[in-house]
């Protein structure tokens, strides 16, 4: 008798989306849609950018169920599309700066006060850390940048990360180990 | 344990601390040797420090019209489908119809474009008599003539 090995839960819904099931891909959705989006936004840094990525990477779920194999977990799976749709748009150039972020506080900028109270004073500071945390991870090399938001911000483990970026283990935990020195060096002064 | 601040190899462990993915035993290694590493305390604080900034970033949230564009973009996606589905079919039967087209239209031109062979008339039937019918006639007639001047009725009226 042959045991068999028992799916994860969201590899069973796809195996139902597969079958023709299309509430178990709503489920799907409901339970990936935040990550993946907040993946992508710390990459691209443009939410409208992001969102478009996304449901590309959903769609090419759905477009894959026919040929779907459970042969990693779903999660894998999914940040590997979204991890070359992201990629893709690093490369090609689709990231842009919000237009609201307010520069590091060397600069004289001027900016309208329309508010009087005195943590008007502390955001804008938070804005400038932020700003900062954010210019520091888009410096990173696009693969360092997005193992580092999958370990850090998604908290996936090392074998879900090589999943995705389709590379060792070993691999991974040398690109985080450099990303993690330079994005230290570089905020030091901030933490 | 290796101290990581001595052994390069070593050294993801502290993030690893820091991240909280370490098991059990592995957390309660590294906390027994933090207390009797200095070097390791300073980097763990720096590791710690670090860690929370990163994490003060926040993401957006979601669209709430998010899910709405997505199935409106697979209904379409499933309408493209079928006329996908139409488009290929053509495009699988259009180069093999190709020289049977061209054929038919080349025919069909040289049909319509021709000019028509001329058709047999028969000779209109003339009122005039030709010349040897003529004289036939004429001649029948002088002997008719002739005859009714000789007969006997005629001569006894001179």
């Amino acid at each position: 008798m042959m045991a068999v090995a028992a799916l994860e839960p969201d590899a069973e819904l796809m195996l139902r989306v597969r079958e023709g099931d299309s509430a178990s891909f709503a489920i799907l959705l409901e339970r990936h849609r935040r990550p993946v989006i907040h993946f992508l936004y710390r990459m691209v840094q443009n939410q409208a950018v992001a969102e478009e990525l996304a449901q590309e990477a959903f769609l090419r779920v759905y477009r894959s169920r026919e040929n779907y194999q459970p042969s990693a977990k779903f999660t894998t799976w999914l940040f590997r599309i979204a991890t070359n749709l992201a990629l893709n748009a690093v490369r090609d150039g689709r990231s842009e700066k919000r237009q609201e972020v307010i520069e590091s506080a060397g600069q004289d900028r001027p900016v309208q006060v329309f508010d009087a109270r005195p943590n008007v004073e502390q955001r804008m500071v938070e804005d400038a850390r932020m700003s900062e945390v954010r210019s520091a991870i888009e410096s990173l090399p696009a693969k360092q940048r997005a193992a580092v938001l999958m370990h850090k911000y998604e908290e996936m483990e090392y074998s879900q990360i090589a999943g995705a970026l389709e590379c060792s283990e070993s691999a991974v935990k040398s690109l985080l180990f450099r990303a993690y020195e330079s994005l230290r060096s570089r905020l030091a002064h901030l933490a | 344990m290796q101290c990581p601040s001595e052994h390069g190899d070593n050294a993801g462990i502290l993030l690893d601390f820091c991240a909280r993915r370490l098991s059990s035993a592995q957390t309660l290694a590294v906390e027994r040797h933090l207390l009797e590493c200095s070097r390791c305390r300073e980097s763990m604080d720096a590791h710690r420090s670090f860690w929370n900034l990163m994490g003060e970033w926040q993401a957006p949230e979601v669209s709430p019209d998010f899910d709405r564009r997505l199935f409106d973009r697979l209904e379409r996606q499933q309408d493209r489908g079928w006329r996908a589905r139409i488009a290929g079919w053509i495009r699988l039967t259009w180069k093999p119809a190709i020289p049977v087209l061209l054929t038919a239209a080349t025919a069909l031109t040289f049909i319509l474009v021709r000019e028509p062979a001329p058709v047999p008339v028969p000779a209109p039937q003339s009122a005039a008599v030709d010349g040897v019918d003529l004289n036939q006639v004429e001649q029948t007639l002088d002997d008719l003539n002739m005859l009714h001047q000789l007969s006997p009725t005629s001569s006894q009226s001179l």
